[in-house]
């Protein structure tokens, strides 16, 4: 089971990414509610898979930091405003791609 | 009387994902989607739901417009903030209810789409204070509704810097009918002078 944790989302866009990855092999470890919690709960909770809001001021930039600590670790960025996303992928070091955000592209992003 | 069970919604949003959640909210609220869509938005003439939650932007009016007339479906529009300008122009353009997105709840919208199918308008409470700072405030005068023309010629000369009896001259009447006129006015809507009854007049666009 991917272990996933959820960043800081509003409520909507927060249930959406429930329901697009629920009956998926993935499991939420997590939701941190703040960005300078993403961090700590990283540590704890060791995840697979880190998801962000992109539209978040910082989460680019802390999304790049958790590449560069963390190598194993995928982070995935997501917009509540635009259909984009940003990807990490893992051992980039801090290297990403942005794609058009296709449900179908997030949770396999997510999933494997 | 509307059973909320059967009220079928049709979800819009271009953002799949915002898409996914406000499904997962309509359903969370006890209603039936009937369908979703991404980016599309359904024809007026369409059929099979009750109330459409679209993704509103200003681009969007004016589907919203011919949707609202010629749909029996109530609309309800989700802005991406408390924006009173925008959702007064949802509200002008077809729309029913507003909602704005990061405030959206399944209770919320439970409770917008009982008022929308009931036939009532519903605001998210988070643009009530853009929207009421934008009501004019000034003292209701019942008087300014019923200026007559002979009356408007008047103020108007007056606002423009006319002496009475140029106004008399311009007007054909005598001196005396003009300050009648004048005084009849300024009484009529509760002024203190003159000045002040042609400032009121110029506000309210009437000179």
């Amino acid at each position: 089971m991917r272990r996933v944790l959820l960043g800081d989302f509003g409520e909507i866009v927060g249930l959406g990414l429930q329901e697009a990855i629920a009956g998926r092999p993935v499991e939420v470890v997590g939701s941190a509610s703040a960005p300078s919690t993403v961090v700590d709960g990283i540590s704890s909770v060791l995840p697979d898979v880190v998801v962000l809001d992109l539209a978040l001021p910082g989460s680019v930039e802390l999304a790049a930091e958790i590449s560069t600590a963390f190598p194993a670790i995928k982070v995935v960025l997501c917009s509540s405003d635009e259909p984009i996303m940003r990807i990490y992928p893992p051992f980039h070091y801090g290297e990403s791609h942005v794609t058009e955000l296709d449900l179908l592209a997030l949770v396999d992003s997510v999933v494997t | 009387m509307t059973n909320q069970i059967t009220t079928r919604v049709w979800v819009e949003d271009q953002n799949p994902v915002l898409r996914m959640g406000l499904v997962a909210c309509v359903e969370a609220a006890g209603l039936t989607i009937a369908g979703q869509s991404t980016g599309v938005l359904p024809e007026p003439s369409a059929v099979g739901f009750d109330v459409v939650l679209f993704h509103l932007t200003t681009d969007r009016l004016r589907w919203s417009a011919e949707f609202g007339m010629s749909s029996s479906a109530g609309l309800i529009a989700v802005t991406d903030e408390a924006n009173g300008n925008l959702a007064a122009e949802a509200l002008r353009h077809g729309c029913s209810g507003v909602l704005v997105r990061d405030e959206i709840t399944a209770q919320t919208l439970a409770a917008c789409v009982g008022a929308v199918l009931a036939g009532r308008a519903s605001l998210a409470t988070a643009l009530l204070p853009d929207l009421v700072s934008q009501v004019d405030d000034r003292p209701f005068r019942p008087g300014w509704q019923r200026l007559t023309e002979r009356e408007v010629d008047v103020l108007r000369l007056v606002s423009e810097g006319e002496s009475l009896r140029s106004i008399a001259e311009a007007l054909s009447y005598s001196e005396k009918t003009i300050k009648t006129v004048i005084h009849d006015v300024v009484v009529r809507t509760g002024c203190s002078n003159r000045s002040e009854a042609v400032a009121m007049a110029a506000r309210e666009r009437l000179i």
